[in-house]
């Protein structure tokens, strides 16, 4: 650095972090920034594996670590969260990147935390000079940025489905919007996929994540660029290969969080229940009589017993594609609640068994059959995710 | 400015004064010219609206809210639950209120939030 020697950055840190060093605004001044700096990283899957360990690799001092209690790393994660590995499958994904990060770089300590609940959230976030939002639900994206809200902890949230992401600053100054300012009420659940049910190309959350990081490093160094992302929103369309900003708005006055006159108690508040307030799935659908469904149970005694039936598969075809059981037939729900598929569906008398990928779909079909006045008709409790768990583990789990 | 320059600003200023008469009014449907927009779409409103963008006739002196109301969503009515939950920009900067006409040319973009992660 110009032939300055500085004392507080020893040998062997000198040589691991010499190439962000050699960055002009970032040098010495900013690693030590860095050192101190403590980040929570809230979700450990595809955007949590790369910016913790951009993180960590980078030498901030010290990285919390939560996620679900029960979240463990699973076959299906490793596409892109690749600070977890095949031998880590089953372990719990805060413990999983602790090793992952460890392994990288032993000089960073690692909190792990077994929760972020409306109980806990605001005394986690207040321990952390900044807060990474890597978590995959609405209602975890609320409470995370209620909790930055009100302990006035800068929040870099990222997000990313299919192949779409985003990225920006909430609670960064004192004129800075939360979630809530932007997003004052949850979409209905039938416009937020999950990467579980909607798919995700790794590279896209990879992607933000990484941005994430990038971000968190200049902010905590404190390198001093004109503009970040505070009052700007980044979108990576993945299909396209684009990127765009567009400014957002400042801090709302009535928001419901960070506004004046704001009575919201976040341990008392049901997070759950307001990310399902736009919930569009219709009650009356799901209100299926007991004796009209299965277990994957009595269904495979029915498959053994040679009775005639026919299996309707009522995924969507793509996914139908990928597997299913040998006798099924595809009738996606979508094309099935077009007007000929309502049609088509009072035609017929013999039993119909309907099968989906975790049981709910099924029961809106089987809704629509009982309507039509079909009887004999039944669906598979717990769908074909149950089939795998209790009868066949050689079926695909995904 | 040049001259030039300047005349044609005034000119422009005042055919959108006197075509919008210079407040935000409801306008009569009747001798309304159309001028087109960009309408962009992210995510799941590019999902539900098959499309990533397309160029929409809109009747001059129409508001963004206006114009996601009256012209995007009877073109687009998939995109109906996902309306009130949406970030609307024009040009790239957020639009909160019906402060402002749109212009020939102007960018409307619809972005949801995205949750997955
Ligand atoms: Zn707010």
């Amino acid at each position: 650095m110009n032939g300055d020697s500085n004392p507080s950055i020893n040998a062997s840190d000198v040589e691991r972090y010499s190439r962000q060093l050699l960055i002009p605004q970032f040098g010495p001044s900013g690693q030590q920034k860095l050192e101190k700096s403590r980040v929570l990283v809230v979700g450990l899957g595809g955007l949590g594996c790369p910016a913790a360990l951009y993180l960590a690799g980078a030498g901030v001092g010290t990285i919390g670590l939560v996620d679900r209690p029960n979240d463990v790393v699973e076959k299906s994660n490793l596409h892109r969260q690749l600070a977890h590995s095949e031998a880590r499958i089953g372990t719990n994904k805060v413990a999983s990147a602790a090793i992952a990060i460890q392994m990288l770089n032993s000089n960073v300590a690692i909190e792990k935390h077994e929760s972020f609940e409306p109980k806990n959230a605001v005394q986690l976030a207040s321990s952390y000079n900044l807060v990474l939002d890597c978590t995959d639900n609405v209602a975890s994206r609320y409470l995370v940025s209620d909790a930055c809200a009100v302990t006035k902890t800068p929040l870099l949230s990222g997000s990313a489905i299919g192949t779409d992401g985003q990225l920006t600053f909430y609670c960064k100054t004192a004129d800075s919007p939360c979630y809530r300012c932007i997003f004052p009420k949850p979409p209905p659940s039938s416009c937020v996929g999950s990467c579980d049910s909607a798919g995700v190309l790794g590279p896209v959350p990879g992607v933000i994540g990484t941005l994430q990081a990038l971000e968190a490093i200049k902010f905590l160094s404190c390198m001093n660029l004109t503009e970040d992302l505070d009052r700007r929103m980044l979108l990576f369309d993945g299909s396209t290969c684009t990127f765009r900003t567009v400014k957002i708005r400042s801090r709302v006055n009535g928001c419901d969080m960070c506004g004046e006159s704001s009575q919201l108690e976040i341990p008392a508040f049901d997070y759950e229940g307001f990310a399902r307030g736009g919930k569009s799935i219709d009650k009356k659908a799901l209100d299926v009589p007991s004796h009209c469904r299965i277990t994957p149970e009595e269904f495979a005694e029915i498959r053994r017993s040679g009775s005639s039936y026919k299996l309707i598969d009522v995924r969507p075809s793509q996914e139908f594609d990928m597997c299913h059981l040998d006798e099924a037939e595809s009738w996606p729900l979508k094309s099935m609640e077009q007007s000929a598929g309502m049609d088509r569906i009072a035609e017929g008398t013999g039993r119909l068994i309907i099968v989906c990928r975790r049981g709910n779909a099924s029961q809106t079909a089987l809704r629509h059959f009982l309507d039509a006045g079909r009887t004999n008709v039944c669906d598979v409790i717990g769908g074909l995710q149950a089939w795998h768990q209790v009868i066949d583990n050689n079926f695909p789990l995904y | 400015m040049t001259n030039k320059t300047l005349s044609r600003f005034v000119t422009f200023a005042q055919s959108s004064y006197n075509s919008c008469a210079g407040e935000l009014i409801i306008p009569r449907m009747t001798e309304q010219e159309l001028i087109s927009i960009r309408v962009v779409f992210f995510a799941k409103a590019r999902e539900l609206a098959a499309v990533s963008s397309i160029t929409l006739p809109i009747p001059s002196c129409t508001t963004p809210h206006a114009a996601l109301n009256n012209s995007v969503l009877p073109r687009f009515p998939a995109l109906k639950p996902l309306i009130d939950h949406i970030i609307l920009a024009v040009n790239q900067s957020y639009v909160s209120e019906p402060t402002r006409y749109l212009q020939e040319g102007d960018e409307l973009a619809l972005i949801p939030p995205i949750s997955g992660g």
